[in-house]
């Protein structure tokens, strides 16, 4: 198997579910939901060298309306069940999952609903569904959106269900495994995806 | 962008449809551990909004990236990746 491929299958024999799969094939395999707006080919982000360097086989999904998989009535719940179709089809029963920006209410769907499947949820940069809380909305207000950047960066850590590691963790976790080589540049990454012998099939479920 | 709109909008308008609604799940039965990674100056998925969610969750575990944005965070392909899968 090449190590990129875009892939159709069909699910429920009527609707069509597209993916990406990119990366070493003894990676880790990491499911990945886009953000808005997105596809499958947005984990392009991700550059191939980084992939190689952890150790990781990234699968991204179109989520149902975009790229090239079908629309699917229903909320969240019933939208984000097209990553455990894929993952069905490649045989691959736990995996983490990764969520970006409007991905993440997605991402929290899948977790909550399939616990059994999903081994460690990502956020990044994630969409929290701000607008059922009227106290949010008010921070979100034009004149007051300005006011919540230092809100948010002075805010405490203080939560019981949050464990908060240091910014200066991060950063030693950063410069321990992230290199200027790693940064992401989409429109070399996107190029070198097409190098890459990325091909399209197409299969049934 | 353009690869999402390829064939339709319908991805785009679902998903705006969806975003005034709360989440449709009991966040409190997530067992999994959940990791955000989260710039402190993202001013498009505002940290407080952010933080009002994953309070819920019973494991989870938040990384600030000071002074980024939205993007920010993906400016760190390889750090993001290991923290994916617990490298």
């Amino acid at each position: 198997m090449s190590e990129c491929e875009d892939t159709s299958i069909q699910v429920d024999g009527r609707r069509r579910v597209t993916f990406l799969d990119r990366g070493p094939r003894d990676g880790v395999t990491v499911m990945y939901l886009h953000g808005f707006p997105g596809s499958r080919l947005e984990q392009c982000l991700f550059p191939y060298e980084a992939l190689e360097r952890v150790g990781v086989r990234l699968i991204s999904v179109d989520r149902p309306g975009w790229g090239l998989t079908d629309p699917l009535a229903g909320d969240r719940v019933a939208r984000a069940r097209d990553v455990l179709h894929v993952a069905d089809h490649l045989g691959i029963d736990q995996f983490p999952l990764m969520a970006i920006s409007a991905g993440g209410g997605y991402g929290v769907a899948l977790a909550a609903t399939a616990p059994t499947r999903i081994a460690r949820l990502v956020l990044v940069s994630a969409q929290a569904a701000p607008y059922d809380d009227p106290a949010t909305i008010t921070r979100m207000q034009p004149g007051q959106l300005a006011s919540l950047r230092p809100r948010a960066r002075d805010a405490p850590l203080g939560s019981s269900t949050v464990a908060p590691p240091s910014d200066a963790n991060f950063s030693k976790t950063l410069s321990g495994v992230s290199g200027p080589t790693s940064r992401p540049s989409p429109q070399r990454n996107v190029p070198s995806l097409n190098n890459r012998r990325c091909g399209t099939r197409s299969s049934a479920t | 962008m353009t690869e999402g709109l390829r064939t339709s909008p319908d991805g785009v308008i679902d998903d705006l449809l969806s975003w005034p609604q709360p989440l449709e799940v009991d966040l409190t039965s997530i067992t999994c551990p959940v990791i955000a990674i989260h710039g402190t100056d993202d001013d498009w998925e505002p940290l407080a909004n952010l933080r009002r969610v994953i309070d819920q969750i019973p494991d989870a575990h938040l990384w600030l990236c000071a002074g980024m944005n939205h993007l920010g965070p993906l400016l760190h392909p390889a750090a993001v990746l290991a923290l994916t899968c617990d490298a």
